[in-house]
């Protein structure tokens, strides 16, 4: 049996899979953002001093990462109504022109939950990779603890788990996907869409994972770019040191 | 004060684990509380729905026990696959390790659940349209093949970096003895390197058993597929997903432990 392939179809539904790129774009954006700015606050928690907040990291990751995400994606949409519990998500919904709001937060929150915790992890491993001189030195030159973290400790450590920070977007921008279980109508969703209608998935496919291919790629770029022109320079480059 | 709270607790580990079982027994607790008042646990969990959820129906594999099933399988074939190809990539000879790399970046970099999709829905026509026969592929197959086909592209990562890891006088110390390329690979770097890859791997082998969750997409009947179809029949969602969630995190977390202490005892072995 012969499958005869027939490309004019994306043409005629490329509204859907323009709609879901965007939905992915949205949930990827949304999710790296905060993902990162918790990952690191828990980071920080895990190598604090202090026995209790450290604990409180602890169960954090441990239990965000031991989880299946589409275990915690089901939990959240399945056993709460989010937008009744914060009716503030329904006016950012509207304003980022998402139209199911209960399925994309709950979607949003559990890939947010589930990247932190790996984000976490980096930065911890980053922070403790550092010698203790650095935070010596900084308490030396009349520092408190916050502001050594912030200006001498976290930016270095930021550098040097730069790239598993990466492929953790990445993956996130991979695990969104998942999101279609619960029926957020992102690209794998369009997929399924396209071969409902018209039985030709073979094509769709191909071209969400071209998509795909090519936003990973993309955010690979940029971070590479970031990590160039945006983070400090430390020693650890060692062209940067004449 | 906190050193002594700190070196306490590393004196009396059971202390700790009492103290840590209290805490989170409490915070479930209080999370129920809060979030779901009217919980009802003993009426969405009765034995046979758990029996069902762990062990399938009685004449078929299914559940936990499918879940494990399918982690060990795809880990055993991967492991294969992977060490094919992360030697192919560490050789450095251009027409194998080029098409290894392909493979690699290529698995890496798309999503799991497409790549289940691929398999369940493409790889039949794929193979029908070249040998012009037709197959058709059970759920359970495609997803050990889908599995077998991301996990070697991750352990492949794996592996190479493990081979890398081995010190060039390694090599020369062996040759020196007058091995050739072939037995200095198979007698002294790839055993060397497999124990330093062990605890990776073991690491890896707790994301595949995440990752297992996914193949509810094409309906194998596995742990989660299992206690979703309880779900969709009586609708107690918050009981049945922590039940579920909850097995999933002590599997999850007792290998993920394992793996921890493993690394540690690799270290020792290494830095003696």
């Amino acid at each position: 049996m012969a499958y005869e392939f027939d490309w004019t179809v994306l043409l005629t539904y490329k509204q859907l899979l323009i709609d879901g790129f965007m939905m992915t774009l949205k949930l990827s954006i949304i999710g790296i953002f905060f993902s990162f700015i918790i990952g690191s606050f828990i980071g920080l928690l895990r190598v604090s001093n202090n026995f209790f907040l450290s604990l409180a990291g602890t169960y954090y990751v441990e239990f965000f990462r031991n989880i299946p995400l589409i275990v915690q994606m089901f939990f959240i949409y399945f056993s709460f109504t989010l937008t009744d519990a914060f009716p503030i998500l329904e006016t950012f919904g509207n304003s980022i022109g998402v139209e199911n709001h209960n399925e994309f937060f709950s979607a949003l929150i559990a890939l947010i939950t589930y990247t932190s915790t790996y984000v976490a992890e980096a930065v911890r491993g980053g922070i403790q990779s550092l010698p203790k001189g650095q935070m010596e030195a900084a308490k030396t030159i009349g520092m408190n603890y916050i502001q050594s973290m912030y200006y001498i400790i976290f930016p270095q450590a930021l550098k040097m788990v730069w790239g598993p920070i990466t492929s953790q977007f990445l993956n996130l921008i991979k695990n969104s996907s998942l999101a279609m279980t619960i029926g957020v109508a992102e690209l794998t969703f369009q997929t399924q869409e396209i071969d409902s209608l018209t039985f030709r998935g073979f094509e769709a496919a191909t071209a969400v994972t071209i998509l795909y291919l090519l936003l990973t790629l993309a955010t690979a770029l940029i971070m590479s770019q970031v990590d160039k022109y945006a983070l400090i320079k430390t020693s650890s480059n060692k062209g940067d040191v004449k | 004060m906190n050193e002594k709270v700190t070196l306490y607790f590393a004196k009396h580990k059971v202390l700790f684990i009492l103290l840590n079982l209290t805490y989170i027994i409490v915070l479930a607790k209080a999370f129920q509380m809060v979030t779901y008042p009217n919980a009802d646990f003993s009426s969405a969990l009765t034995m046979d729905r758990i029996y069902f959820m762990l062990f399938g129906l009685e004449d078929q594999i299914g559940g936990l026990v499918l879940t494990f099933y399918l982690a060990f399988v795809a880990i055993i074939l991967s492991f294969i696959g992977g060490s094919i190809l992360g030697i192919a990539r560490w050789t450095g000879i251009k027409i194998i390790s080029i098409p290894a790399t392909m493979f690699v970046e290529l698995f890496r970099a798309l999503p799991h659940i497409m790549v289940i999709f691929w398999v369940f829905f493409a790889l039949p026509i794929f193979f029908g349209m070249l040998f012009d026969i037709k197959i058709t592929s059970s759920a359970l197959t495609s997803a050990i093949i889908a599995f077998t086909l991301f996990e070697s592209a991750h352990i492949a990562e794996i592996v190479r970096a493990g081979l890398n890891s081995i010190p060039k006088g390694q090599f020369e110390a062996a040759k020196t003895l007058g091995m050739n390329s072939f037995q200095v690979f198979i007698y002294i770097i790839l055993p060397q390197a497999y124990r330093r890859m062990i605890p990776s791997i073991l690491s890896q082998f707790v994301s595949l058993f995440k990752d297992t969750s996914l193949v509810y997409v094409i309906g194998v009947v596995e742990f989660f597929r299992a206690s979703t179809i309880i779900n969709n029949r009586i609708y107690m969602s918050f009981e049945i997903l922590s039940f579920i969630a909850i097995v999933y995190f002590l599997c999850a977390f007792t290998l993920s432990k394992i793996a921890t202490q493993l690394e540690k005892k690799v270290e020792k072995q290494l830095n003696s």
